[in-house]
């Protein structure tokens, strides 16, 4: 059974959520123009300008799928289109290592060459003026719209559990961060320092690196159907495994099993020989606009151990239902 | 605007510090010293390149006087100049460097020293060494400051 729609509120921010994304592209077009006009030849300022590039990804994912994934579901779709927020917060990580793996590369790659940057000049008013100057004009600009972006954002993630959004603010968080290392660099080469630059950007790199992996497990984790992941990091979901125990005190309920499709939780109840009570089921699954599917596990035999998302975190195995497959035993 | 106001406003702020600096030192140490300069050897073939050398040393000889350097001529092919340019055993490469040049990711090319002697509408420049910023904008401004 499909359980409640998505209340105003959560409908709401998810609005919000959707223009804060268009505002999203929008800066980051144009700070990727403005970039690309005083680039020159700063490693730093370069590898920034493509992770802006990057950092488009998430909010036009998120946008896609933010229409699709409330769909109603269709013959086709069975199981509706919740999944594509999955496959979105999957491509969104991965865009997020992608950035923090070729900051470091770059990085590492320049200093070994010894390369050293050059920045010439350009001229203002008649005056030739080093372009450095105009880099870190523009970096220090660039960092303003992330640092707000991300932060609006971060907070509406929270009560969506919207990783997507979140992921998104983690690669704002890259953005801001790299812009700042950009600005270090010019100032370095400025001094004489030819590795400041490359040198900058390879800290940075190994804090969107970590980011970025964590987001993939997360990711992973999800589309593996394993048991409810928090929004921000591997651990189990503290949410998932109160839904889980409330279900379970019900007479009649064997085991739970819970998974996330999107943002929401998709719950498998196996009953006991007595069935429960499913007006008790579906009040309890009601309370949480986060289930949008209970269903009740079709049990050909009951196996000796039943599912308990609170042994998840123990890794024990355990045999589950048998799959009513013509031909099998 | 604005950026373009703020840079400028920095960079009057900035005049009275020495930014930026040349790693390698090599505009302190030219002014007062030696300018070692590299001219591209002519080719008989292209006899309008040479006029064209000609006037890229008249200039950099004017520059040599404003900075108080003497200059050392080197006369040899593009490809060891530039080579010897890159190791900072020389500090200006001219007469026959233009922006199309394979080796402009390794060296550093000015601002546009004056037309191209045989292609109409291309200009040639002088090499520099690279990551050199202090003397690359000395020589821009000197380009752009005495209009020929």
């Amino acid at each position: 059974m499909t359980v409640g729609a998505l209340p105003q509120e959560i409908r709401e921010k998810l609005r919000r959520a959707e223009r804060l994304e268009w505002i999203t592209i929008g800066i980051m077009v144009i700070t990727v123009i403005a970039m690309g006009l005083v680039m020159g030849s700063s490693q730093a300022m370069q590898t920034a300008w493509v992770e802006d590039l990057l950092s488009l990804i998430p909010p036009i994912v998120f946008l896609v799928t933010a229409r699709l994934e409330r769909r109603k579901p269709t013959a086709l779709y069975p199981f509706g289109f919740e999944r594509y927020h999955s496959i979105a917060f999957l491509v969104a990580a991965v865009s997020l290592t992608a950035m923090g793996a070729l900051l470091a590369i770059d990085s590492v790659v320049t200093l070994i060459k010894q390369e050293r940057p050059t920045v010439g000049s350009i001229a203002i008013f008649g005056h030739e003026i080093w372009q450095g100057w105009l880099m870190i004009g523009v970096l220090a600009l660039s960092v303003i719209p992330p640092v707000v972006l991300g932060r609006l954002k971060y907070a509406l993630a929270q009560p969506l559990h919207d990783k997507v959004l979140h992921t998104d603010a983690l690669m704002n968080k890259a953005d801001w961060l790299t812009g700042l290392a950009g600005v270090a660099g010019v100032f370095g080469i400025a001094y004489g320092l030819w590795w400041a630059d490359a040198a900058a950007a390879l800290i940075i790199s190994l804090d969107i690196l970590r980011d970025g992996v964590r987001s993939g497990r997360i990711a992973t984790a999800e589309l593996a159907d394993t048991t409810p992941r928090r929004l921000d990091s591997p651990k189990i979901s503290e949410e998932a495994l109160q839904l889980a125990a409330r279900l379970k005190a019900c007479p009649g309920v064997r085991g739970v099993r819970l998974r996330e499709t999107g943002r929401m939780f998709e719950v498998t109840v196996e009953p006991d020989a007595q069935m429960p009570n499913l007006d008790t089921l579906r009040r309890i699954a009601a309370e949480n606009w986060r289930v949008a599917t209970l269903n009740i596990a079709a049990v050909h035999d009951a196996p000796e151990e039943a599912g308990d998302p609170a042994r998840a975190e123990t890794g024990e195995s355990w045999t589950p239902y048998l799959r009513v497959l013509p031909g099998s035993p | 605007m604005a950026i373009r106001a703020g840079a400028a406003l920095a960079a009057a702020l900035l005049a009275g510090c020495d930014l930026p600096r040349d790693p390698e030192g090599t505009y302190d140490r030219v002014r007062g010293g030696t300018l070692r300069v590299g001219i591209v050897a002519a080719d008989e073939a292209q006899p309008e390149h040479a006029s064209a050398a000609r006037e890229d040393r008249a200039a950099v000889e004017r520059f040599a006087q404003e900075l108080g350097a003497s200059p050392v001529w080197m006369h040899a092919s593009a490809e060891a100049l530039f080579l010897a340019l890159e190791r900072h055993e020389l500090d200006l490469v001219i007469g026959g460097v233009y922006g199309d040049t394979p080796w402009r990711g390794r060296i550093a090319l000015s601002k546009p020293a004056g037309p191209h002697p045989a292609e109409r509408g291309a200009e040639r420049r002088f090499a520099i060494p690279p990551g050199e910023n202090k003397w690359l904008l000395a020589i821009n401004r000197f380009l752009k400051g005495g209009a020929s």
